[in-house]
């Protein structure tokens, strides 16, 4: 009887049941409309032996790749996308950054935890992570995700590797600055310039010797043959000249400026020498009271009485040399700075007595020659900085990788929504139904 | 009030009644129907989308043909907008035309999934960078909408005026892959010989210079080469590998012949300049050589104080470049002098060398060494002779380089454009909208109803 009542008053009521459940429906896409956001979502991977080790590639600190929220990399990013403004905080919210940690790993990891008092040798142990997904939330659109979260991996890239990648820069030459001087001292800041160009090309040629940049055709080697050249041709006769017949525009100041920097360099020499000493001297001290510590002699022929076996491996210290060792090194440069300094005493002097009682002269053609020289060097550097713009470019991509494309999808499922909506209206709707009945058969 | 007919009487009237009202339903949702077809139609034809293949093998871990990460978005770049724009003669920006582009992978969510299942099992060289990717031009794009409607409709009036969206995306994949093929590919003026600055310097010099620009050529040679061993330039009928054989060829004999005439002979344009150039030479390897004879020396010292029983030395496995095992001792204070000393000897030498070298070339080129008017006019000729055949070499490896650059690379393939919506999506649009539009008539309907009932209870 009640099943047959219930159909009855089911089909009595249908019009408002249905009109209910279509305005719940309706109500259903407005609010998915107004609450929907999209997710753009990729994975990328930091690639190298460092970030295996945790560091970033030049070793020095922590890989972290929350470095991007950064805010220069939120505002580059943003100006890309055309939306400048200080909703830096939106955009942090936004984004998501999760590392993705092997099965493998995990498995390993887990079953350390199980045996507690191997907790601190496991997070030691434990792997870096090296993959990352990255995802950033928008309410703005699916297209303005993806763009967003591609603007931020792409400036994020750049980041990166000027952060922890470049070793320095190849800076552009003013003429003015060069040519402001006296001529002998125009061809010395013409020449440190050169050779610190030809320092940062052949570094460059030995980590990536095989890089060709696609916009001059030119790689690290072609650039420093195209210095080198200038350096050994046109600047080497200027620089004889100068010397040889002792042309300068101030040469009694020259001349004193010279003999001051000679002295300097013997003041340097001393110290050094007297610092290379002490070395030498602690390191005696130093050997021979260690050997009394590290070896005994009683024990030599038994090795296991002198390593002790099973010892936490110092991570950090193994890396540097010991102390001993640094001594040593210490010894070798200071030694070898003295060295350098009296050569550059000899030399100062040398040059000094070739600027020692010449007239002082305006010479046309030696500027001529030096103006020349700096107009070269300028185009050389046009090329060599465009190259280095492709080689940075190149860079970046041995750094990260990114391993898949972007996908972007609905955060909210929203086929579930609908059904949720149709199934809880209904349902209302029918116990409100029934309630009504039964107050009108006044059961209630 | 009823009337009480034969009961046929009512359900005639009651009939009649229900088919003007299934009519007027009927109606209604026709109206409707034909509405979510024409919005439909609409939303279709707002956009078009074209299909890009890149077709590089460097593509696969998402690197440019030089190494350097791929960037779809390069594609969209000012460059290529302001060439699209100055082909098709419109009157727009590149930001503004930006605004109705979008660029996508073509990558969902299931494909990203199974990316992530591959890390997770640890699958280190796995790698799913997507290859093809797809363009829309939309009249009314999403960063226009959310603009506001005020944007959106002053857009969709100035679009009126504008070239069709087939043209507009088929100019800019054009743009595109030509602007890309001239990043990447290096360019034939990269071949190109500074004569004039070859000619201003000394017959030595020059000598030296000429020498320079053939092995920086022969160079580039020998990478296109081996990026293309199997290549042949149709017009010429060589590749890059004779190209560099020549060049070779031209460097071991004639620019040899030059160089060895002109130090023989003393022949030179301004002979205090030259002979300034190698004294400063010689002076400066002199130097060299004292400051790396002193470094070599002191780390040499250093090895021999140095005392072996303070650093305890350990045996660690290692593995060798064959994949053998053997028993590496661990790098102490010792090893580290040793490189320095070796280095600081090496560079000395060369040093000792080059100064030998400059007191031979001072020798040749002195004073009393002059040379006959004869002697230089050959050195000219010899000289023309190297230009003349450098050039032809040059000219042939340009041929080489343009007929590669034409034939073989296709970076950036455009398929046609076609419409944004597909058949099927057009169908669900549709059919969604048409449902909507259905429930909201409903409601409405349902609204209306109840006010008119109770309007007409309270009358």
């Amino acid at each position: 009887m009640k099943i047959m009542d219930l159909q009855n008053s089911l089909l009595k009521y249908k019009a408002p049941l249905a009109f209910f459940v279509a305005i719940c429906i309706l109500l259903c896409n407005l609010g998915i409309g107004v609450v929907q956001s999209h997710t753009a979502e990729t994975y990328i991977k930091f690639l190298g032996d460092n970030a295996v080790e945790g560091l970033t590639p030049d070793g020095k600190y922590p890989l972290n790749p929350y470095e991007m929220t950064n805010a220069s990399v939120l505002a580059n990013a943003m100006d890309r996308v055309g939306e400048l403004g200080d909703n830096n905080l939106k955009i942090i919210e936004g984004l998501t950054i999760t590392p993705v940690v092997p099965y493998a790993e995990e498995e390993k990891y887990n079953s350390w935890i199980d045996s507690f008092d191997d907790y601190e040798t496991s997070e030691e142990n434990k792997a870096f992570d090296v993959y990352y997904r990255v995802s950033f939330t928008s309410d703005k659109g699916p297209e303005h995700a993806r763009k967003v979260l591609k603007a931020i991996l792409e400036e994020y890239k750049s980041f990166y590797v000027e952060k922890y990648g470049y070793e320095s820069d190849v800076l552009e030459l003013s003429d003015e600055a060069v040519l402001g001087y006296d001529y002998f001292e125009s061809a010395q800041l013409l020449e440190a310039k050169i050779e610190n160009d030809i320092e940062y090309f052949t570094n460059l040629s030995e980590s990536d010797g095989d890089y060709r940049s696609p916009s001059t055709s030119y790689t690290a080697n072609d650039i420093v043959s195209m210095y080198t050249n200038l350096r050994d041709t046109a600047l080497a006769s200027v620089y004889n000249n100068i010397l040889e017949d002792g042309i300068a525009r101030d040469a009694e100041t020259l001349a004193a400026n010279l003999k001051t920097k000679a002295e300097e360099a013997g003041m340097d020499r001393d110290r050094n020498n007297q610092k290379a000493q002490t070395q030498i001297e602690l390191m005696q001290v130093y050997s021979k009271k260690n050997k009394n510590y590290l070896w005994d002699a009683k024990y030599a022929d038994e090795e296991s009485e002198q390593v002790r076996e099973d010892t936490e491996r110092d991570y950090v210290h193994s890396l540097d040399k010991s102390v001993y060792d640094s001594m040593m090194l210490e010894y070798s440069n200071l030694a070898t700075s003295a060295a350098y300094s009296n050569i550059d005493e000899k030399y100062n002097n040398k040059y000094a007595e070739s600027f020692l009682g010449t007239a002082d002269a305006e010479n046309a053609s030696i500027q001529a020659a030096l103006e020349d020289i700096c107009s070269k060097l300028n185009t050389i550097h046009d090329i060599a900085e465009e190259t280095i713009e492709d080689y940075n470019h190149y860079k970046s991509a041995k750094f990260i990788q990114s391993i898949t494309g972007i996908s972007v999808s609905k955060t909210m499922g929203e086929a579930i929504c609908y059904a949720a909506t149709i199934v809880l209206s209904l349902g209302l709707g029918v116990v409100v139904i029934i309630l009504t009945e039964l107050k009108k058969k006044g059961k209630i | 009030m009823k009337i009480k007919d034969a009961s046929g009487a009512i359900k005639k009237k009651g009939s009649t009644k229900e088919m003007t009202k299934g009519l007027k339903v009927l109606v209604c949702v026709g109206i409707i129907f034909i509405f979510a077809g024409i919005c439909t139609l609409f939303t279709a034809a707002n956009g078009t989308v074209v299909t890009v293949g890149v077709r590089f093998d460097d593509i696969f871990e998402g690197r440019n043909p030089d190494g350097s990460p791929f960037e779809i978005s390069e594609v969209l770049s000012d460059a290529v907008l302001e060439r699209a724009i100055a082909k098709l003669e419109m009157n727009v920006t590149a930001k503004d035309l930006r605004r109705h582009l979008t660029v996508s992978d073509l990558v969902d969510e299931k494909r990203v999934e199974k990316a992530k299942e591959n890390i997770s099992e640890s699958r280190d060289e796995y790698s799913d960078f997507p290859t093809t990717y797809q363009i829309k031009y939309e009249s009314i794009s999403e960063q226009i909408k959310n603009e506001g409607i005020i944007s959106s409709i002053s857009v969709f009036f100035k679009h009126l005026g504008m070239p069709s969206k087939t043209k507009i995306l088929e100019t800019v994949g054009e743009c595109a892959a030509e602007v890309y093929k001239e990043k990447y590919v290096i360019d034939s003026s990269s071949l190109d010989i500074n004569w004039k600055g070859a000619d201003a310097m000394d017959y030595y010099n020059r000598a030296l210079y000429v020498r320079k620009t053939a092995g920086r050529i022969s160079r580039l040679l020998q990478s296109e080469y081996e990026n293309d061993t199997a290549f042949a330039s149709k017009q010429t009928e060589t590749g890059f590998g004779d190209l560099r054989e020549k060049l070779l060829d031209i460097d071991e004999i004639h620019i040899e012949n030059f160089q060895s005439f002109v130090v023989q002979n003393g022949i030179t344009k301004d002979r205090s300049a030259l002979l300034s150039q190698f004294k400063y030479m010689k002076e400066k390897n002199i130097e060299i050589n004292e400051r790396k004879t002193e470094e070599y020396k002191i780390n040499k010292n250093a090895v021999e104080i140095y005392d072996p029983a303070v650093t305890k030395v350990v045996f660690i496995p290692s593995i060798d470049s064959d994949r053998d095992f053997y028993m590496n001792r661990t790098k102490v204070g010792v090893d580290y002098l040793i490189e320095r000393a070796d280095r600081a000897k090496k560079a000395a030498d060369d040093a000792e060398h080059n100064v030998i070298m400059y007191d031979y070339l001072l020798g040749k080129f002195a004073e009393d060494r002059g040379a006959s008017k004869e002697e230089f006019a050959k050195a000219d000729a010899l000289y023309e002779g190297i230009k003349t055949s450098m050039n032809t070499v040059v000219e042939e490896a340009k041929t080489v380089f343009e007929d590669h650059s034409s034939t073989e690379y296709e970076f950036l393939n455009f398929k046609k454009p076609e419409c944004a919506m597909s058949f099927m999506g057009m169908i669900v649009y549709g059919g969604k909208l048409f449902v909507w539009l259905l429930l909201v008539a409903f409601v409405l309907v349902g609204i209306f109803t109840a006010a008119y009932k109770a309007v007409k209870k309270e009358r």
